[in-house]
């Protein structure tokens, strides 16, 4: 199967790629980047070839593209790749605004092209046992969820409103409302929340706690922040906690790791050791490349997306939102 | 003489250094002989109006009865605020600071929301006066109870509160400030593991008590009241 990337804007473009490195079957056919120096870059640690035009990248022949630009262009590129007729893996969030969103589902759906978007904590080993329990009706009526999104300050373009659509509470909060969606297999009905601007002394926010009530009356809360300063001895976490009527279950995607100490500035390091949630989204993006099937499909994506602008909303106008 | 209602898992008698005698039954007639005695007793065991003299009572603000409010001699007490990692807390909070609060409880089946307000009072004393407040609770037919409190405090922190109604008393605490980082998890805490063989982290000692009490005045009352009015305004799922 042939793959391109579309865009090294985003992190995990890296981490992506080198997940497509690991699958026999497959051929990461080409980069396109607009950034030149860090499209060629990528190019020569992939060992395939840069594109530096939209156009010239999407006429190759492939099967599928993964998106991986700054928020703000992920609509353009998927509409770009959807009417190229590429099946599309597109970064989280979706876009930066519903009516967006709508559009790249409808485009792909016109196009018969799937529309995957990257919730690689869906493929952490841990979040999939949860998800296992429950089903198999071990934790029984699901009363409240906790959750947790807590990580560093990304930089770069992330902190620019106009790039990125939002800061830590558009950026991590869809990741868990897409599990708790995921476990419950309910809907988000309103959405209250505060959102600011604490630890970094920039003009985007980088905190917010929302409370969340869903279809049926689950409650749950979410704390969503970019709190983590390099010294901590981890990124962060993804976490979440299920109150069930038979038990409550508790999960940390992040939580397998070693503690070691050393003697420099960071003097306490976690050392993750648990399976790699990014290889698991690609490998199995492919398998849905080659059922034409999403399994995180671009409603999804939509649905995260309306409880992160709810939270925004709510915090502005200081109220809850009703979905 | 001073009568300290307690539940007597949570004393920490090793650690006491005031001189304190410990009473199964409130006995009466045996308290007047005495009258500088401490003594303590389970907080089951109420009998303040038959108590000799005006004795100084000490009570649990979960325990106290509607009879004992107005009383000058009673004081009550919030346990989170005599938990030595509470005040650790407080020592090492920065309060200047702005960030996230994150405070999880998990307490008995029958213990009612006066937890939450006491709990809330001891909020207030590190994080400053509520601007706003939102309470929301599960579905009530269905066991565990689950609350959600979302608070923004004026100096400007963001907090949840949340209480699981259900088994064995956790406490767990969070903060993320700039630079500062603060965890507390009373499971992952416990000094002796197998956990069933100590009630530690979530004991105090008797002088905790004798100290960090308040004395139950027209002010503080009207504080609780007015707490107790922020949560009563929750809502069902």
């Amino acid at each position: 199967m042939k793959i391109g990337m579309m865009s090294f804007a985003h992190m995990h473009a890296y981490s992506y790629a080198d997940g497509l490195m690991k699958l026999s079957d497959v051929e990461l056919v080409g980069i396109f980047d607009d950034d030149k120096v860090r499209g060629k870059e990528a190019a020569k640690k992939y060992q395939t070839e840069h594109f530096s035009e939209q156009s010239d990248f999407l006429k190759e022949e492939m099967d599928a593209v993964i998106v991986c630009s700054e928020n703000i262009r992920h609509k353009e590129m998927v509409l770009n790749a959807a009417e190229a007729q590429k099946h599309i893996l597109c970064e989280k969030p979706i876009a930066t605004t519903i009516k967006d969103a709508k559009e790249m589902i409808h485009v792909c759906d016109k196009n018969d092209v799937i529309l995957q978007i990257a919730f690689p904590v869906r493929f952490s080993s841990p979040i999939q046992q949860l998800k296992q329990l429950i089903d198999n009706g071990e934790l029984g009526e699901i009363v409240a969820f906790r959750t947790t999104n807590r990580g560093q300050n990304p930089g770069s373009w992330f902190i620019d409103p106009v790039q990125s659509g939002g800061g830590a509470v558009l950026d991590h909060t869809v990741h868990m409302v897409d599990i708790m969606r995921w476990y419950l297999g309910k809907e988000i009905t309103s959405v209250q929340a505060y959102v600011d601007s604490y630890f970094h002394n920039i003009d985007i926010d980088d905190a917010g706690i929302m409370t969340l009530v869903f279809d049926g009356g689950v409650i749950a809360s979410h704390d969503s922040s970019w709190s983590r300063f390099t010294e901590y001895p981890v990124w962060g976490d993804a976490t979440i906690e299920v109150i069930g009527t038979k038990q409550t279950v508790k999960v940390d995607a992040f939580k397998e790791h070693l503690r070691l100490f050393t003697s420099g500035e960071k003097s306490l390091t976690h050392e993750f050791y648990g399976n790699d949630m990014d290889f698991g989204l690609i490998r199995d993006f492919i398998e849905c490349v080659k059922e034409k099937q999403s399994s995180i499909t671009g409603y999804d994506g939509l649905k995260s997306l309306e409880v992160a602008l709810a939270a925004y909303q709510s915090s502005e106008q200081k109220k809850t939102i009703k979905l | 003489m001073k009568v300290i209602y307690s539940n007597l898992e949570k004393i920490d008698f090793k650690s006491t250094i005031s001189e304190v005698e410990l009473l199964n039954v409130l006995d009466v007639q045996a308290l007047d002989k005495d009258k500088d005695k401490t003594v303590i007793v389970s907080a089951d065991n109420k009998k303040i109006d038959q108590l000799p003299g005006t004795p100084t009572v000490y009570i649990p603000y979960e325990s106290l009865p509607e009879n004992y409010r107005g009383k000058d001699n009673v004081h009550v007490y919030f346990d989170l605020e005599l938990y030595p990692f509470f005040e650790k807390v407080k020592e090492v909070f920065l309060s200047k600071n702005k960030g996230v609060f994150r405070f999880r409880r998990h307490v008995g089946q029958h213990q009612t929301e006066s937890i939450i307000i006491e709990d809330m009072f001891v909020m207030t004393s590190l994080l400053g006066k509520p601007e706003d407040v939102e309470v929301i609770h599960s579905k009530k037919e269905v066991n565990p109870q689950h609350t959600i409190v979302t608070i923004l405090f004026k100096q400007g922190t963001m907090a949840h509160m949340e209480y699981t109604f259900s088994g064995q008393e956790r406490l767990e605490l969070e903060w993320s400030g700039m630079k500062r980082i603060i965890e507390f998890d009373s499971e992952e805490m416990t000094p002796i593991t197998p956990k069933h063989h100590t009630s530690l982290p979530l004991t105090y000692s008797v002088d905790a008590i004798l100290f960090g009490s308040h004395q139950l005045d027209a002010a503080l009352a009207a504080q609780l009241e007015f707490l107790k009015e922020l949560i009563n305004g929750g809502a069902e799922a």
